[in-house]
């Protein structure tokens, strides 16, 4: 479970200071499908952020499974990064240079699992996102979509409890958007509590939950009955 | 991941070999300095005839071949070393050799030069074949048979150099010297290896004949026990001026050492403005800041190995480069031409590199903000 309690952020610049983040309070249980969508500007991202420890706080606290994560240490960001969370950007954030296989397999190599067991597991990765075709390909040889079902592939190869996407299909067309809200929608099923952050109302309406977010402040939390993504899976490029 | 990487930096070998033969330069003056080691860039291009020294001093013509299959090993190796260590002592040679060629058809070798160039102490059975006993003790000397039998000098006699006394306990035959590599060096020899037991101030004695015309009127000279002992204005001139030196050499070694730093400095920030986005990747999945810049390391150890190579050329050149200006602005002369690195300096020079690499870089990676690196993108 994952509790916000009046979390802000400050940006200090120059004299004027701006709060991306006003105050919020927010229970995510555990197996949820949560969309935080908003404006631009209205700190979905930011809040995302927190919860996966990429930038810190203000003010306030993120509890993660009862921790505390502005308490952690070095070592434990990292291991929360590596085995709690997995991420998906809008930017894919892969390594280019690097195979599928490679960048699939770069949380197992952190995490200190053993290399035997690593192609296992990379391959099961790549199964649930449909690319285990695309597993010797360089990452800069695929298209976005392809990019994106990587990221997430990464994103769970590790099995994590979480899976924060933040705008997770803003660089996709229509048909290759459905496809990675479907997987989303997959791994949902499977029991990943997941967490995205969208501008896009419908990609919103395919999660259970919504938060809108305005001014940094939560101004709707309401329940929501999925609309069902795209089941069939199109060949997309 | 580290193949990776390392076909991903190649282009920053030569930045590295770069700093490298700065950071071993300055360590090495810097060495000399802080520990009074009297040699610093001036001193260690006799590293062999300070071997010969050595054995004279106090080590055993066992240890001499070790000494002497190192050199060797370093030469084959392309470089050179100063290995002339033993226990905590250091033994550091002016290199004698003169001008005036006194020979013009011949070249002027000395023994050690002799010995340097034909490795006879690697070998017993190619190398001299002493008379006698190798010195091990203070106050004890071996001359060569051509030297001794010119002047009519054998084992047990005493040679006097100013106000110290030397037994000769070993005479050098120089006719067992390898015939091939003999005719290299017809000169016959006149000179003599004597142990000042470490005295800094004066290491190596060049004897010859009163008569020579190797001696000139300047030259320091004594006339005891029917030897002329003299040294060359050039080992006179850098003992005179010994302090002068270090100070030169040492300014030298503070400016190198902090250009290096420098360049090392911009080249780490260099590499982290390029490799930002790459370090959050591995930040966003879990990598420790530590491991991150422990790759890097890892790959920076890798080049700097071969960039090692590269710096050490460029150090020789620097040093040739240097020898060269002595000797033309000062009259100082050095009998070797190459720059000996030590493998420990070399080391040492690898570690201090990457630590400082580390801990640069670690604090670096500490600070990269995922964040707005993903904002970025």
């Amino acid at each position: 479970m994952i509790s916000v309690r009046g979390l802000k952020k400050e940006y200090k610049t120059g004299e004027a200071s701006l709060f991306a983040l006003g105050g919020v309070s927010l229970d995510i249980k555990e197996g949820e499908f949560v969309a935080i969508t908003g404006k631009s500007g209205s700190g979905k991202s930011t809040l995302l952020n927190m919860i996966g420890t990429l930038d810190r706080p203000t003010e306030g606290t993120v509890l993660v499974d009862g921790k505390d994560l502005s308490a952690f240490s070095g070592k434990q960001v990292a291991e929360y990064r590596n085995k709690t969370v997995g991420f998906v950007f809008q930017s894919f954030y892969l390594e280019p240079s690097y195979t599928v296989y490679d960048n699939v397999e770069l949380p197992l190599i952190l995490s200190g699992s053993p290399s035997k067991n690593n192609r296992e597991r990379v391959e099961a990765a790549l199964e649930a996102v449909g690319l285990i075709s695309k597993i010797k390909e360089k990452a800069r040889n695929l298209s976005g979509g392809e990019q994106q079902r990587v990221a997430i592939a990464r994103a769970i190869v590790n099995d994590p409890s979480y899976l924060l996407a933040d705008e997770p299909c803003g660089n996709l067309d229509t048909a290759n958007s459905e496809n990675i809200m479907h997987i989303l929608s997959t791994l949902h099923a499977a029991g990943k509590t997941v967490i995205i952050v969208t501008h896009d109302p419908e990609d919103a309406r395919k999660a259970e939950r919504i938060v809108t977010m305005s001014d940094g402040l939560v101004v709707s939390d309401v329940e929501n009955t999925p609309i069902p993504a795209q089941t069939e899976e199109k060949e997309v490029v | 991941m580290i193949g990776l990487e390392c076909k991903l930096l190649v282009r920053t070998i030569v930045l590295i070999g770069l700093i490298l033969t700065l950071f071993s330069s300055a360590l090495l003056s810097v060495v000399s300095v802080v520990f009074d080691v009297p040699e610093g860039l001036y001193g260690y291009h006799s590293a062999f005839a300070g071997r010969l020294n050595l054995a004279a001093a106090d080590t055993t013509i066992g240890e001499v071949k070790e000494h002497a299959e190192g050199w060797a090993f370093g030469v084959r190796a392309g470089l050179t070393s100063d290995v002339a260590v033993t226990g905590s002592k250091r033994y550091t040679l002016p290199v004698c050799e003169t001008h005036d060629n006194p020979f013009p058809n011949q070249s002027v070798t000395t023994a050690f030069a002799l010995m340097a160039e034909n490795f006879v102490l690697v070998e017993e059975s190619i190398g001299f074949r002493p008379e006698g006993e190798w010195p091990t003790a203070p106050g004890e000397a071996a001359i060569t048979s051509l030297f001794g039998n010119s002047v009519g000098a054998k084992l047990g006699d005493t040679v006097k150099v100013g106000e110290r006394e030397f037994l000769i306990t070993a005479i050098i035959d120089s006719d067992t010297l390898d015939p091939d590599r003999k005719s290299l060096n017809a000169m016959p020899i006149r000179s003599a290896y004597l142990c000042v037991d470490g005295n800094e101030q004066l290491d190596f004695c060049y004897l010859g004949y009163s008569d020579s015309r190797l001696l000139r009127s300047d030259s320091v000279s004594l006339k005891e026990a029917g030897f002329t002992v003299f040294l060359t204005d050039a080992t006179v001139a850098i003992y005179q001026n010994i302090d002068l030196v270090r100070a030169f050499f040492s300014a030298i070694a503070a400016v190198l050492a902090i250009t290096a730093l420098f360049i090392l400095y911009c080249l780490i920030a260099m590499f982290y403005r390029q490799r930002r986005t790459q370090i959050c990747r591995m930040k966003l999945v879990g990598a420790r800041e530590g491991t991150i810049a422990g790759i890097y390391c890892t790959v920076a150890v890798l080049l700097g190995t071969v960039a090692i190579a590269l710096g050490t050329a460029g150090s020789v050149l620097f040093n040739l480069f240097f020898m060269r200006l002595c000797s033309y602005l000062f009259e100082w002369e050095f009998a070797s031409h190459f720059h000996p690195i030590v493998p420990f300096e070399l080391f040492a020079t690898m570690v201090v590199f990457v630590l400082i690499l580390y801990a640069i870089f670690s604090k670096k990676i500490k600070n990269a903000r995922i964040a707005e690196e993903v904002k970025h993108e």
